[in-house]
């Protein structure tokens, strides 16, 4: 407030210097001001930005190292440790403060010219011409002529720049737009804190919130979501997002609905399984429906990029870990009236890393307006080297793949709850080996399960393919089960079958799966 | 139970020692057989509900897909004349370049803003059925859509 305040005497007080200057350049006008202003914030960001810290006491400085109080940022020079906006508003604010300053403010006479005395005697120049019958000429003192009175310099000479209500309604809206800019970020990051803050079990948490009022779109950087009781190190947080997004579509704007896309750059899921509870992380918080109670408008799109999920099985001694990664996903096409006026179904659209090798693709259309669960789809899995699923298989077998890679295709399809479908796992020149200091029993039946895999293989050159197909059976009868969430349960459930069932080397058998 | 799985094993390697030919024509046919387990198809069409398909290629309209290669050859992403007419992994490739170079997601899947950008107009790439939200209004007031 006292920041505020200052502020606003200097406006006065400078408002003085805006009244004077322009005399000596040949009067006030809106464009003179305006340079003015410009100087104004040229001085105020490479001179009075730097300087600041040395007069605010509460004002770190750039070469202050860490504190123990809290002190405010250095603006830097341009101001541009607070954003590039900053040199930008600042300076668009001075000229406009310059601009109105000089529209309004009297335009002083020019120097040599004396005023005139405004009615009576105005001096007229007019070509003397002779009368008729030769009488001399006419003209001397001559008469005042409508429209030939020369046009003097007064005080109340016609200005020549734009119209003055054009002036006060831009510096009106300008002002506005300033005002929304500066005080909707600060009353919007207290309320989304405010509403994050009550996730149950949650720690929510943001380094930034930015709204853009021109573009219709807001942002959150560096959000992070901790287990309030989690023992787990602080590195690892149940859900991170660099930068999360959302913008309104101007074309359904124009149409009458307020839908918007959102974006999610560098998300990441961190699950651990574990038997302790305060360690355990393997639900993802819902935080979407918080978002949607801050957010006026329905999602059409969700666009994720360079995404990440890793998954820590803490329950073994192996610490095995599923890591996927560089995952580039949409859905579209949520079940909003502009979609359906379209005509199009929910999609979802992903591929990604698993591990370092395993190229993954996963595809599927929905129905999320249908009484009965409706979707379908397919996902694969290609290349991914049996041994980076070392540790998970020897957690679970005590035999360990040695070499030979594993493609994995599953289709699926749900109609009114009803999911059928294949998942089709296919070894490539596989092996394995028992782990690291089993006893003698171990190490038999990994020779026996290697020659198994050898027997079973389709000896095909440089391939050597083991390969079954397994169906996919289930029925959803909750009737609050949701597509999204029982899409991926049965995308991980067919993965962890697929690869068990294939690497264990023995002969696969038929699961249901939701 | 390891001991069970032992026996197992051994009895299964016993039985099939035997069976140490298994040719390329055979493993072609059992290729043959399970394929059309795991190919995709549209499900059945209702009355104001949207197309559901497992893959992207099935949700285009005729034509779709020669559309999108269309235009990514006009944009220098795919070579010249190679307008097949199906979502293969060049076009999808060739997708996947488009929405790195547009900052979009880059899944390599057509969606309706790839689309977009790619200058094509969705309702005529996909398959759609327009005027479902008239026939589903009771579910989209439910859900709170106006």
């Amino acid at each position: 407030m006292l920041g505020v305040l200052v502020h606003l005497a200097n406006g006065w007080i400078l408002a003085l210097f805006y009244a004077i200057a322009p005399q000596a350049w040949g009067g006030a006008t809106w464009w003179r001001g305006a340079v003015l202003g410009l100087v104004h914030a040229a001085v105020v960001l490479t001179v009075a930005m730097p300087i600041l810290p040395g007069l605010h006491p509460r004002m770190a400085s750039e070469q202050q190292g860490p504190d123990a109080g809290r002190l405010l940022e250095p603006p830097g020079f341009l101001g541009l440790h607070y954003g590039w906006q900053t040199p930008l508003w600042l300076t668009a604010g001075h000229v406009l403060y310059g601009l109105v300053l000089g529209h309004f403010l009297p335009r002083h006479r020019p120097r040599g010219r004396r005023p005139s005395r405004s009615g009576s005697r105005a001096r007229v120049t007019r070509p003397r011409r002779s009368l008729p019958f030769g009488r001399g000429t006419a003209g001397g003192r001559g008469e005042l002529r409508r429209g030939s009175r020369m046009a003097d310099a007064g005080p109340r000479t016609r200005r020549r720049g734009p119209p003055r209500w054009l002036v006060v309604t831009a510096a009106i809206v300008l002002a506005i737009a300033g005002a929304l800019r500066f005080a909707l970020n600060p009353i919007l990051e207290a309320h989304v804190r405010d509403v994050l803050s009550q996730m149950k079990g949650m720690s929510v948490t943001f380094a930034d919130l930015s709204v853009s009022v021109f573009r219709l779109s807001g942002e959150i950087t560096d959000l992070k979501v901790e287990k309030r009781s989690s023992a787990v190190a602080r590195g690892k947080p149940l859900f991170f997002v660099r930068r999360m997004s959302a913008g309104l579509y101007w074309r359904e704007l124009l149409h009458g609905h307020v839908v918007a896309k959102a974006e999610l750059d560098h998300p990441k899921v961190n699950l651990i399984a574990a038997h302790e509870k305060s360690r355990q992380q393997t639900e993802v918080p819902d935080l979407a429906e918080k978002l949607k109670k801050l957010a006026p408008f329905k999602l059409d799109r969700i666009a994720i990029k360079d995404g990440e999920l890793t998954f820590t099985d803490a329950t073994e001694p192996e610490q095995a870990q599923l890591w996927l990664h560089g995952v580039q996903a949409t859905v579209e096409n949520f079940a909003t009236r502009p979609a359906l006026q379209r005509g199009s179904p929910t999609v979802l659209a992903l591929s990604g890393t698993l591990q370092r090798t395993g190229r993954v693709s996963v595809f599927a259309s929905a129905d999320p307006l249908a009484k009965g669960l409706t979707f379908a789809g397919q996902a694969r899995l290609a290349g991914l080297h049996l041994t980076e699923l070392a540790s998970f298989m020897a957690a679970r077998s005590g035999l360990e793949p040695a070499r030979g890679t594993i493609d994995l295709s599953a289709r699926f399809e749900a109609q009114d709850g009803r999911i059928t479908g294949a998942l089709r796992p296919v070894l490539k020149a596989p092996g394995v080996k028992a782990k690291n200091g089993a006893g003698i029993f171990k190490r038999l039946e990994a020779a026996i399960a290697d020659s198994a895999l050898e027997v079973f293989s389709d000896r095909v050159p440089s391939r050597d393919a083991v390969a079954t197909t397994l169906p996919i059976r289930g029925e959803v009868k909750d009737p609050k089960a949701q597509v999204w969430p029982t899409v991926f349960a049965l995308l991980r459930n067919a993965f962890v079958t697929g690869v068990t069932d294939s690497v264990a080397g023995l002969a696969p058998h038929a699961q249901a799966s939701r | 139970m390891n001991r069970a799985r032992l026996a197992a094993a051994a009895l299964l390697w016993t039985s099939c020692i035997h069976a140490r030919q298994v040719g390329e024509p055979e493993q072609k046919k059992e290729q043959a057989r399970e394929e059309p387990a795991l190919a995709g198809r549209r499900l059945p069409a209702k009355a104001g509900r949207p197309p559901i398909a497992p893959s992207p290629e099935a949700l285009l309209a005729p034509g779709g897909a020669k559309q999108i290669q269309s235009a990514l050859t006009r944009k220098g992403l795919l070579a010249q004349g190679h307008e097949t007419g199906k979502l293969d992994e060049r076009t999808s490739a060739a997708l996947r370049k488009f929405q790195e170079r547009q900052g979009l997601a880059a899944t390599g899947a057509p969606d309706h803003e790839t689309l977009r950008q790619l200058g094509l107009d969705p309702k005529r790439v996909f398959r759609t059925r327009p005027g479902a939200d008239q026939a589903r209004e009771p579910e989209l007031e439910q859900k709170g859509e106006k």
